[in-house]
């Protein structure tokens, strides 16, 4: 048996919009724990808190209380450009959509990733390669983003959250712009990679044909954690 | 990357690069060719007061001014002579001056007599080519006088009519003599048209006692403008103790246009280059205002603020990079091309060339001024593209993956 070790580690998070009106609890004192290699799926109605869970695990917003640990680094305490640095290296990031640089190709989008991470021109190519016939996207590789389906985009976007070969993959509704074929084709590629890559996925959604391929489901209401359930 | 990146995105709105880039251009050669038009004036305005006034070099006796004691005098030497065979002397000549007054049957005023060597003063001075009226010093026995038109109307005289000039000599007596009108002439200097009186300087040297070698004033045109200092410290040698000048002492005003003209160009380069700024700050906000999501995203996946700032302040600097060349390329060209041609002022004002101005302007600009510009211009992009920079990394990355 493989050696389970904790990547995500959330510890009380809570997070208050100060909204125009009344101040906004979107997360309420939520723990959340996650072994590499999990592919787990946080759902809920609109406005439980979804994305906010999603972006303060991910460092680009901060937690009004309570902590997050990523891969042994506890994100909430370092700067922000500590933060950025350990985004590039250590988490990918696929959103609902407009995820991609629209002056780059699908190939110069991927490989943008490891070039600010420094890498030799050589095991870029290679690795951007690689990436492209895992994602199937070898035949448009040197198109740019806007001549690409919605569902061709979302694909080349996991390639890149995957580029720099981070621990974790968080993706908020990845799916919510595809027809239900191509978000189906999504979810099978990023299982796929979850097994053969070994990389933690978290990503909300609210399409149920998604939530059964998760194997992990976390289901908010309110910004707290009311069911955490594995199917199967 | 960044590089290719910044590259890409300039042409991501080409009207609008295009249009900042075009303003540019058409901003820096509107600039640069009025530096050259002003340049070009100056220039003529130089011209006419070295080879209508003053030539390059004057000599004169130490007590010399203008309201000359007749007894300032200097004396040509053989070196003098041997002067005029210096590669580097176009031509010179001397002359004499007593100040005095004139007078016609009906009026009179203040004038000033030369005598002069008709032929030198013709290479000297143009003076021939001022004729109006009349002719240049012809063979004649009585004495002759060439005058101002502006005299001629004052005094009601014509052409062939005699006025008398009295002054005193150089042993303090007055002396008067009558002077036939052989000529009228007009310069671009009404005023000096009204006082000055040319005659042989063969008749003033007899009228004052003196002989062919003796001047009050002598003129040296140069071949070789750059060999100013060396005739001129040959002069001083010639001459001990007399007061040699270059036409900048004699003309200050002239030397302080020319070296105002930098802190001119300065000005015009620096108000045409802030108003251009206005524009460049105004699109790259508009850029970066459009871009918020992808520069969020950019940023999500780790993409730090240095070279988020980086890739902005490249395509602000793309943007005037191709501007500024092309547009003082342009006006490279152009100086160039209407330098060579000339621009004939005629066409719009009729009072120049009538006045003896040259009508004619060749814009020029020194290549150095060109860099100048362009190092201008170039840092005015500088720093106009700081500020949209700075409003890129203001963007937080959760804000702007939220807004779709
Ligand atoms: N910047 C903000 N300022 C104030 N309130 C906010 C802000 N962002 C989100 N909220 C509020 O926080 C709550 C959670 O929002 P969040 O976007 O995380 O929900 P979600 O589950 O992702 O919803 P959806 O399924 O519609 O994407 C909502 O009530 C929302 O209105
Ligand atoms: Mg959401």
């Amino acid at each position: 048996m493989e050696q389970n070790t904790t990547v995500i580690d959330a510890h009380e998070l809570t997070k208050i919009y100060n909204g125009r009106q009344v101040p906004v609890k979107a997360i309420d004192g939520v723990h959340l724990h996650l072994e590499e290699g999990e592919f787990a799926a946080v759902v809920g109605p609109s406005g439980s808190g979804k994305s906010t869970l999603l972006h303060l695990i991910g460092g680009l917003d901060t937690p009004t209380s309570g902590n997050v640990v990523l891969a042994g680094t506890e994100i909430t305490r370092l700067s922000e450009h500590k933060l950025i640095d350990f985004r590039l290296h250590h988490i990918g990031f696929v959103f609902q959509a407009y995820n991609l640089v629209p002056v780059l190709t699908a190939r110069e989008n991927i490989g943008f990733v490891m070039q600010l991470q420094g890498l030799p021109r050589s095991s870029i190519n290679k690795r951007v390669d690689e990436l492209l016939a895992q994602v199937d996207m070898i035949e448009k590789a040197d198109v740019k983003p806007a001549k690409l389906s919605g569902g061709q985009q979302q694909r080349v976007a996991v390639a890149r959250a995957l580029a720099s070969r981070p621990r974790i993959v968080l993706a908020d509704e990845p799916t919510a712009n595809l027809d239900s074929v191509n978000a189906g084709k999504l979810l099978d590629l990023m299982a796929r990679l979850n097994r053969e890559e070994h990389i933690t996925f978290l990503f909300s959604t609210h399409d149920p044909r998604v939530i059964e391929k998760a194997r992990r489901v976390i289901t908010l209401v309110d910004g707290r954690v009311v069911s955490d359930t594995r199917p199967g | 990357m960044i590089f290719f990146i910044a590259w890409r995105n300039i042409w991501r709105n080409k009207t609008r690069s295009v249009l900042v880039a075009g303003s540019i251009a058409l901003g820096l050669w509107a600039g640069a060719f009025v530096m050259a038009f002003a340049w070009g004036l100056y220039q003529n305005n130089i011209h006419d007061v070295i080879y209508r006034q003053y030539s390059h070099i004057q000599v004169h006796h130490p007590q010399f001014n203008p309201d000359m004691d007749p007894a300032a005098l200097l004396s040509k030497s053989p070196a003098w002579n041997s002067m005029r065979v210096q590669p580097e002397v176009q031509s010179l000549t001397t002359r004499l001056m007593v100040s005095g007054m004139v007078q016609s049957a009906v009026a009179a005023g203040g004038c000033v007599l030369l005598g002069i060597h008709p032929s030198e003063e013709a290479i000297q001075t143009e003076l021939e080519s001022l004729l109006v009226q009349g002719e240049y010093f012809p063979l004649s026995k009585m004495p002759q006088v060439l005058i101002g038109a502006k005299l001629s109307r004052k005094l009601k005289v014509k052409l062939h009519q005699k006025v008398v000039v009295s002054f005193s000599d150089t042993a303090g007596n007055i002396s008067a003599v009558a002077l036939r009108i052989s000529g009228i002439y007009r310069s671009a200097n009404a005023a000096l048209d009204e006082r000055m009186l040319y005659t042989e300087h063969q008749t003033l040297a007899g009228l004052l006692g003196l002989d062919s070698n003796s001047f009050h004033e002598a003129a040296i045109l140069l071949r070789q403008p750059d060999k100013l200092d060396a005739v001129q410290a040959q002069l001083a040698s010639m001459f001990p103790g007399a007061r040699v000048q270059n036409w900048m002492q004699l003309s200050p005003e002239t030397d302080i246009v020319i070296s105002s003209f930098n802190l001119y160009m300065y000005i015009v380069i620096g108000i045409i280059l802030l108003a251009l700024s206005f524009g460049i700050v105004n699109t790259m906000l508009m850029a970066v205002l459009e871009r918020v999501r992808e520069i969020g995203v950019l940023q999500s996946i780790g993409m730090n603020k240095r070279r988020i700032f980086f890739m902005i302040m490249l395509e602000t600097l793309f943007l005037s990079l191709l501007g500024s060349p092309a547009g003082l390329f342009i006006a490279r060209f152009t100086v160039y091309y209407t330098g060579f041609y000339g621009i004939d002022l005629s066409r719009f004002s009729e009072g120049f060339s009538q006045y003896g101005f040259s009508a004619t302007v060749h814009p020029v600009l020194e290549t150095s001024r060109y860099y100048v510009i362009g190092v201008m211009s170039l840092c005015t992009a500088l720093l106009a593209s700081a500020y949209p920079a700075y409003r890129a990394l203001q963007l937080k990355p959760v804000e702007a993956v939220r807004k779709i």
